[in-house]
């Protein structure tokens, strides 16, 4: 009936021609664009080393771990935790910028965060699935990881809730599962746009089903925007709490280096810390590989933000440093000897490494061109990694190191399956960030548009 | 299927403060059914909350109260907190018996509770504002006939504002349209084969009877009873010592009780004598004409006392037999520090000084009571040494007993 005076009134868009000239035209294509174009060469060389690495490192040393026993990692009566757990922490702590920018800047109304909000989650899903590995491989008996699990078991041995592995169990899943939620959740109008775009084919119909209906209705988006707000004041005290929990794994135990009231600031500083500086590593290269793509939206006063977060996170950890030493010698005792060991002793290169990594090199964002050249950013941000990595290291490994009886003096020395696992832990970070930069947008492009809206009046702005 | 799912009119605006004089105006109208669509959230709506309030309400029947979504928030961390409450309360509590004991030390502080707790609540509260989401938001609603129109397709993601008005509200519906003066108005009719949005349900199907199938065979409700230990009735004859092969007893085990003197090799050594394997000799079942005897095996060397095999039942004894029956044959073994394992009286009773050792051999080799049956972990030799052992022990305790009363 009304169908052919329809397109007698209304002449249907020409095929394209309108999108070329709406202004945010070139947003839409570029972030489609990484979904739809080809892989290149050099990507799926770095895909399949950074996969082969991740099978055979966290593969083959997981095999190992599982079939030999966890005689072949380092770790010994007296050392029981190596470097298994200080990747563990150390991947967990890297997750932490992700949800600081994505949930902590959107109720503080921090309108830069946009463009690398999504990026920056997804370094933290990716980083907090390679750093839940670590502590079910060093179980050992892997397939008795369940019995953490809140299942009455016949044999009457229950968890003990009251047990500081535990509780780590509980908030690194609670964590994971609602870092992924809120990634989703931010996702949908995105996967939605895919959806649309696609012609045919099982891409469109996979994207149809995960974008779960998505049709940015006004009711849709008013969900979206509450439910973003409340999702993130939810994840705001997760993420103060879960490194807090993983600080109690070791502050609650009475062990000279570990027994200290300080920790849960301190680890929670600390991983914010070396997040941010993986933030600033991943924008750098991605503004580098994708500068004509989305990279042009990742511009260098977001650069400069990312690099006042470290330069502050690096003097809060000075602080903590100093704190730390000067709390032991006031102490005396075991205490002053431990931290003489480590400022002076054999392996005393770890504690300068980790003061030069954290607080010194980022001592060069004071000054705002380096804060967004590069070639500043890479070695500061690479710096600030090592450093918090010797951090872990001398926190886990060399606090059980100091013996105070001669039974229980040992070292630790890494076998090849703790150094496997290792590398294949940045094996499996890489992959899988690589897979879902590809197959999801990069950044939120309904957030965009309102981060543009802002900036032009000034406004409000936000979203997800 | 519903008509208003299948067909009606998708008109677009220019931008969105077009758009949002088109709702002021559908807002005014008794049209029910239609929908505001666009690429963002509009800041004309963003800024004027109760117009989006009211946008947002018109023309839908259901209740408003689902689209709460701090209530979701609120009843998720309610729930998750109980979760973990009711978590700490069946396994630890009540049920674990380390803990109904006061062997956990520190139990009774609850600051150790607070932790878990926490991390449930902010669980549940963030799984049930997701929840919120997709009921308010009406998701998990794969199928739209908008998803027909060529124009919304194209351009939501841009710079298409749209009002999507289904098929129920007649012309009267598209004369509104026509008189908002949109950019273009498209009348939308969803080909059958598009009608396939169920897959996504068909999927979701499947993952929830997958969760649910799993969920019961993997948890189930199990008994949450006491046990540090099963009932050894009910476990199995031995594992890989029934493949035939004879256990070779954990030597070390043994010398850390302090059970073994010297090197003793467990008969292994011994083998000159062709045991019986098959057949109802008195070896291999304890009886004579159908009653007990009361005697070693002739390969044994009948009557006759030998210190080596004495020695032998000694440690087979302290390997197998004594976290049970105690090292000394009193009853008193390492496992009745367990008060749910059944008790185990002492070997100088009356009840077990009046059993021949036939009888003796048959409860050993084919269990009795809680005890299980030992013939496929030991061989016959090995069985009846530590018989033999056994009625040393009895003797013993008997001469202990004399001298006591003596005193």
């Amino acid at each position: 009936m009304s169908e052919k005076d329809d397109k007698e009134r209304y002449s249907s868009l020409d095929e394209g021609g309108d999108i070329r000239n709406t202004p945010d035209s070139h947003m839409v294509r570029t972030v489609v664009a990484m979904a739809e174009s080809q892989t290149g060469v050099v990507w799926r060389v770095v895909f399949i080393v950074c996969l082969s690495l991740a099978v055979w490192g966290l593969g083959l040393g997981s095999w190992r771990i599982a079939m030999e026993g966890v005689g072949v990692m380092g770790v010994s009566n007296n050392v029981p935790w190596g470097l298994d757990i200080v990747h563990f922490v150390f991947w967990v702590g890297l997750g932490h910028a992700g949800t600081l920018i994505s949930s902590v800047l959107l109720l503080t109304g921090q309108h830069w965060r946009s463009p690398i909000a999504r990026g920056a989650e997804l370094m933290t899903l990716c980083a907090v699935v390679c750093a839940a590995i670590f502590p079910f491989v060093h179980v050992g008996r892997i397939w008795m990881a369940w019995m953490v699990s809140p299942l009455p078991d016949v044999s009457g041995i229950w968890a003990n809730i009251g047990s500081v592995v535990v509780w780590d169990v509980l908030a690194v899943g609670t964590y994971l599962l609602l870092s992924v939620l809120y990634w989703y959740v931010g996702l949908l109008p995105d996967l939605a746009v895919l959806r649309d775009r696609c012609v045919a084919g099982w891409r469109r119909r996979l994207y149809g089903v995960v974008s779960l209906g998505w049709m940015g209705t006004s009711r849709q988006w008013g969900v979206y925007e509450r439910g973003g707000v409340l999702l993130a004041a939810v994840l705001t005290p997760l993420v103060v709490s879960v490194h807090s929990i993983v600080s109690f794994d070791f502050a609650v135990t009475q062990n000279h280096g570990w027994h200290e009231t300080i920790f849960p600031p301190y680890f929670v500083a600390g991983a914010i810390l070396s997040g941010m500086a993986m933030v600033q590593l991943i924008l750098v290269t991605i503004r580098r590989v994708y500068g004509k793509g989305i990279g042009l939206y990742l511009d260098g006063r977001i650069l400069g933000m990312t690099g006042r977060f470290v330069l502050g996170l690096s003097l809060v950890m000075g602080m903590m440093y100093f704190w730390e030493v000067m709390v032991a010698f006031l102490n005396g005792g075991q205490s002053q000897m431990m931290m003489m060991a480590r400022l002076f002793g054999h392996d005393a290169s770890v504690w300068w490494v980790m003061l030069v990594g954290n607080v010194l090199l980022p001592q060069l964002y004071w000054f705002k061109r380096w804060r967004r050249c590069g070639y500043v950013i890479v070695p500061v941000a690479l710096g600030v990694l090592v450093g918090m990595w010797s951090e872990r290291w001398l926190i886990v490994v060399h606090s059980l190191e100091q013996a105070w009886r001669a039974v229980m003096d040992s070292t630790y020395c890494p076998t090849w399956v703790d150094g496997m696992m290792g590398l294949g832990s940045f094996g499996l970070f890489v992959v899988l960030y690589m897979v879902l930069m590809r197959v999801t947008p990069f950044f939120s492009l309904c957030e965009m548009r309102l981060h543009q809206e802002g900036q032009k009046n000034q406004g409000e702005g936000g979203g997800l | 299927m519903n008509d208003d799912l299948c067909a009606g009119w998708v008109a677009r605006f220019a931008d969105e403060e077009s758009l949002c004089l088109a709702a002021l105006a559908l807002e005014q109208s008794n049209l029910v059914g239609w929908e505001l669509v666009s690429p963002y959230p509009c800041r004309f709506f963003r800024g004027q909350g109760k117009i989006q309030g009211k946008i947002q309400e018109h023309g839908h029947e259901e209740s408003s109260r689902w689209r709460l979504l701090s209530i979701w928030g609120v009843i998720g961390g309610f729930l998750g907190g109980m979760f973990a409450s009711l978590w700490i309360q069946l396994t630890q509590i009540a049920g674990n018996p380390l803990v109904s004991q006061g062997r956990v030390p520190g139990w009774s502080s609850w600051a150790n509770l607070a932790p878990p707790i926490f991390e449930s609540l902010l669980l549940g509260a963030g799984l049930g504002v997701v929840v919120g989401i997709l009921v308010s938001g009406r998701l998990l609603h794969w199928y739209d006939w908008t998803l027909g129109s060529k124009d919304l397709r194209k351009l939501a993601s841009t710079n298409g504002f749209f009002v999507t008005m289904p098929r129920s509200c007649g012309m009267e519906g598209r004369a509104f349209l026509e008189n908002l003066s949109p950019l273009s108005l498209e009348w939308v009719e969803t080909p059958p084969q598009e009608r396939c949005g169920m897959a996504g349900w068909w999927i979701s199907l499947v993952v929830v009877i997958l969760a649910i199938g799993g969920l019961m065979w993997n948890v189930g409700y199990r008994e949450p009873t006491a046990l540090i230990f099963n009932n050894m009735r009910e476990q199995s004859g031995g594992g890989y010592d029934d493949q035939g092969g004879v256990t070779v007893p954990p030597y070390s085990l043994a010398l850390s009780i302090g059970g073994v003197e010297g090197q003793a090799d467990c008969g292994r050594s011994d083998q000159l004598v062709e045991f019986p394997t098959k057949g109802s000799s008195y070896t291999l079942t304890g009886r004579v004409n159908g009653s007990f005897g009361d005697m070693l095996p002739v390969e044994l060397g009948g009557m006759l006392d030998s210190p080596r095999l004495l020695r032998e039942g000694k440690e087979l004894y302290v390997i197998h037999c004594a976290v049970c029956h105690g090292a000394n044959g009193d009853g008193k073994g390492a496992m009745m520090r367990y008060p749910e394992f059944p008790r185990v009286e002492a070997f100088w009773e009356a009840k077990y000084r009046n059993y021949p050792l036939g009888r003796m051999f048959v409860s050993v080799a084919d269990g009795q009571g809680n005890m299980p049956a030992f013939r496929t972990r030991l061989t016959v030799r090995q069985l009846w040494s530590t018989i033999w052992w056994v009625r040393d022990i009895q003797q013993q305790g008997e001469n202990l007993k004399k001298l006591k009363n003596h005193e």
